[in-house]
């Protein structure tokens, strides 16, 4: 089958018009300790808005956007949840669907930035074990309050097979950047098996077999099927949990 | 019958999803992979018809259709497509000749298809053969939970063996032929399931645990004039068995009545009455013995475990036996037979979720009425905030209106008085029994209102799940997002906007589903399996 990038030229390019058919709809959450910028994020993202007296959240909230990706367009629904300990709702809620996380902390606040380990283990432990990491190293306008140098949060994504990016919801800076990675990683091919079938959950990487057998399905209908029973017709294509070469600096990982 | 087919999704999408489809006692279940759980597509084929598609992007499709549904399915090729039509059409006929054998009944549809029968039975046994252990267990462990209850084990009309039927909204059991005659009576009446097929939601599996063939007897069946009407029997005809069902539950002939409030002028009579609240039956010996500790420090304290101990009180009906030319103060109904013991789910009991502790009347009966407020109506409502199913199932055979609205107590209906007991039991059986979900209080407060004010996560699930208005505001113009965000209640907030969104959804992407976002309704039945097995959890704030 070649590589990801093969396949997802052949999925996703190749195949415009099974695309199309498909309405992309791609959850991601942002999780992080309160206050590291969550809400202001996504309201910058997809409001273009900014509140220095933003609340907790409480729970969950929502806020939609779309972006265009090789002429397709992907609905991108972002789940922004509570920091806060006491206003945290039961986690199951916040995973369910999720592709992609944003893991945020405050470049100013060190100890933000060393709760990102009990926030990984909080998404193995809950999300999808093909969800897509990154981490997001927030209020980058901050220059002089820094507490978390660049290259230490950096090689910490790296050891993590995490994505990293620092951003700033006040001045802009790289946000965009930041969602247009989460959500357009061609080489995440998980995510892209996952949008094809509308942003449900598939829980192991076995499963995209079965979707690039969807789309070749009507293109080749006479080509052989697998056997007919749930057991024996999967073939394992192992597809990597996350992306652990793009990321660097400021590129972004699946480019354009 | 089963094997691989695509499915095309209800969501606006429209996309195609491969699944393992198979054809099992005339239902048509699918899963994604074997050891994934069954969902159910069509629970009853007999209901179904099947119709070959061709003006469709693909090949090799056609549609079943039931009443309120369709499904467009594609075979790998067109032997298979083939094989499931014929295969589904046979499910469909031999479903049909089963019961016509049975029922005897003469029926328009009969002469669409036949003759296939055997080839379906065949695929039935591979089919059973096929399934998964856990998910014969769990059908067995619910089939005997409901079977153990009081009566269950004969079917509650004629008395025959082995009932597989159930009437939820009544909670009983049915045997196939009086739960077709159920069937015929319309859904108001009387909701069938099959207690092996269908898939049932913890709640409704409690409604039935709470109520049963003997409890339900004891109220349908109170005072049967054996002169005037002939009892259904398990051999008896057709024409038998319709006219006892009809009288039985549509003209509730032999409902006792409630004792007018004249007949308890007489000093010697009592003068209040009240509901004897459901207890959690892991509460230790107090189950099956006569309750008296509940009594307590309540007005009549002396009276009231004095009649319960005569053994005597029935269904609530006690006044007419325990009663005479004593100096009873109060009667208390349902205190018997809300103690029957049965085998309950493991892991329960959501009635600690909500305010176990916080409840601050701890009394085991509700206050005192007076009896000139003793009509079904109040009945009901009381016994809604009693928890007390068997009293409310009498009140509502009685007469009672399940959208009543009490004008003392703000307007407030049983919905919303089964909302304040913390249970969702109650709350299911009023809803399944027709109350209506967005009625109002005179504060402008629904019945959502009222669960996310008291911080019923599991309630407020259930309430969204049947499309509880979220919009409507109360006299403060709040409406229940913004009570959930002031109560800051982060459960409730989470699945009040995740329900929103979803709306939202269907909205604009012209998402026209009736099953709604997958993820929406994975968080729900999250909720609502924690709000039964760890309500613990739901109950960490403040």
């Amino acid at each position: 089958m070649g590589t990801k990038d093969d396949e997802y030229d052949y999925l996703f390019k190749a195949h415009t018009d099974t695309c199309t058919a498909f309405l992309f709809l791609v959850a991601v959450v942002l999780i992080g300790d309160s206050g590291v910028g969550k809400s202001n994020l996504l309201s910058r993202f997809t409001r273009n808005e900014f509140n220095l007296e933003s609340k907790s959240t409480i729970g969950v909230e929502f806020a939609t956007r779309s972006i265009q990706v090789d002429g397709k367009t992907i609905k991108a629904q972002i789940w922004d949840t509570a920091g806060q300990e006491r206003y945290r709702a039961i986690t199951s809620a916040y995973y369910r669907g999720a592709v992609g996380a944003l893991l945020v902390y405050d470049i100013a606040k060190h100890l933000t930035y060393e709760n990102v380990e009990r926030w990984l283990k909080e998404l193995r432990d809950h999300a999808d074990n093909n969800i897509v990491i990154m981490l997001v190293g927030n209020k980058s306008d901050l220059r002089h309050l820094r507490a978390v140098p660049t290259d230490e949060a950096k090689a910490f994504a790296e050891k993590n097979n995490l994505s990293f990016i620092e951003t700033s919801a006040l001045d802009s800076t790289n946000v965009e950047t930041a969602f247009q990675n989460i959500l357009t990683g061609k080489c995440h091919l998980t995510w892209l098996y996952r949008v094809a079938v509308h942003g449900n959950k598939l829980h192991e990487a076995t499963m995209t077999i079965k979707i690039y057998k969807i789309v070749s399905q009507k293109q080749f209908p006479d080509s052989p099927e697998g056997g007919d029973s749930p057991s024996n017709n999967v073939e394992t294509i192992i597809v990597a949990p996350t992306d652990n070469t793009g990321g660097r600096g400021k590129k972004p990982c699946c480019g354009t | 019958m089963e094997g691989y087919l695509f499915k095309r999704t209800s969501n606006a999408f429209k996309s195609w999803v491969r699944r393992w489809f198979t054809i099992e006692n005339n239902q048509l279940v699918y899963r994604k992979r074997t050891k994934d759980s069954l969902t159910v597509m069509e629970e009853d084929l007999r209901l179904c018809t099947v119709r070959p598609l061709v003006e469709i992007e693909r090949r090799f499709c056609f549609e079943v259709l039931s009443p309120s549904r369709s499904h467009i399915l594609q075979a790998d090729s067109e032997a298979d497509y083939h094989a499931w039509m014929n295969a589904i059409q046979a499910g469909v006929s031999t479903a049909y000749n089963n019961h016509q054998s049975v029922d005897k009944a003469p029926d328009g549809h009969s002469d669409t298809q036949s003759g296939d029968s055997s080839a379906s039975g065949d695929s039935q046994a591979k089919v059973q053969a096929a399934l998964p252990p856990s998910y014969e267990s769990e059908k067995f462990s619910r089939m005997s939970q409901i079977l153990s209850v009081a009566g269950n084990s004969e079917c509650c009309d004629c008395g025959s063996g082995e009932p597989r039927w159930a009437s939820i909204n009544l909670g009983i059991t049915l045997c196939i032929e009086c739960s077709g005659i159920h069937r015929s009576f319309g859904v108001h009446m009387s909701k069938v399931r099959s207690l092996t097929l269908d898939s049932w939601e913890q709640e409704l599996l409690k409604v039935m645990l709470e109520l049963g063939n003997s409890v339900i007897n004891q109220i349908y069946e109170a005072n049967v004039d054996e002169n005037a009407f002939k009892r259904a029997t398990p051999h008896c005809n057709r024409e038998v068995r319709e006219a006892w069902i009809r009288a039985k539950y549509i003209d509730r002939a032999f409902v006792r009545k409630l004792p007018r409030p004249e007949d308890h002028e007489k000093p010697s009579s009592p003068k209040t009455w009240s509901v004897k609240k459901w207890k959690r039956r892991s509460s230790p010996s107090k189950t099956t013995e006569s309750p008296s500790p509940g009594a307590t420090g309540t007005p009549s304290a002396g009276d009231a475990p004095a009649m319960e101990e005569k053994g005597t009180l029935l269904e609530g009906q006690s006044q007419d036996s325990g009663l005479g030319g004593s100096t009873q103060d109060v009667i208390v109904f349902g205190t018997t037979a809300t103690e029957h013991p049965v085998t309950t789910p493991t892991g329960e009991d959501e009635d600690s979720m909500s305010e176990p502790e916080t409840d601050p009347d701890t009394q085991s009966t509700t206050s005192y009425e007076d009896f000139s407020k003793l009509h079904p109506d109040m009945l009901l409502y009381k016994a809604a905030r009693a928890r007390n199913l068997p009293v409310m199932r009498e009140a509502l055979a009685l007469g009672a209106d399940p959208n009543w609205q009490n004008e003392e107590e703000h307007h407030q209906t049983p919905l919303m008085k089964a909302i304040a007991s913390g249970s969702m039991v109650p709350l299911e059986f009023l809803l399944i029994n027709g109350a209506k979900l967005d009625t109002k209080d005179d504060r402008g407060q629904s019945a959502l209102h009222h669960a996310t004010l008291l911080g019923h996560t599991g309630q407020v699930c259930q309430l969204l799940k049947r499309n509880a208005n979220q919009q409507a505001v109360d006299e403060n113009g709040r409406d229940p997002l913004s009570i959930a965000i002031s109560e800051a209640n982060a459960d409730i907030v989470t699945i009040l906007r995740l329900s929103k969104l979803n709306q939202e959804m269907k909205e604009t992407e012209g998402m026209y589903g009736i099953q709604g976002d997958e993820t929406f309704n994975e968080v729900f039945r999250d909720f609502t399996s924690m709000a039964h097995n760890a309500p613990e959890k739901l109950n960490r704030n403040k």
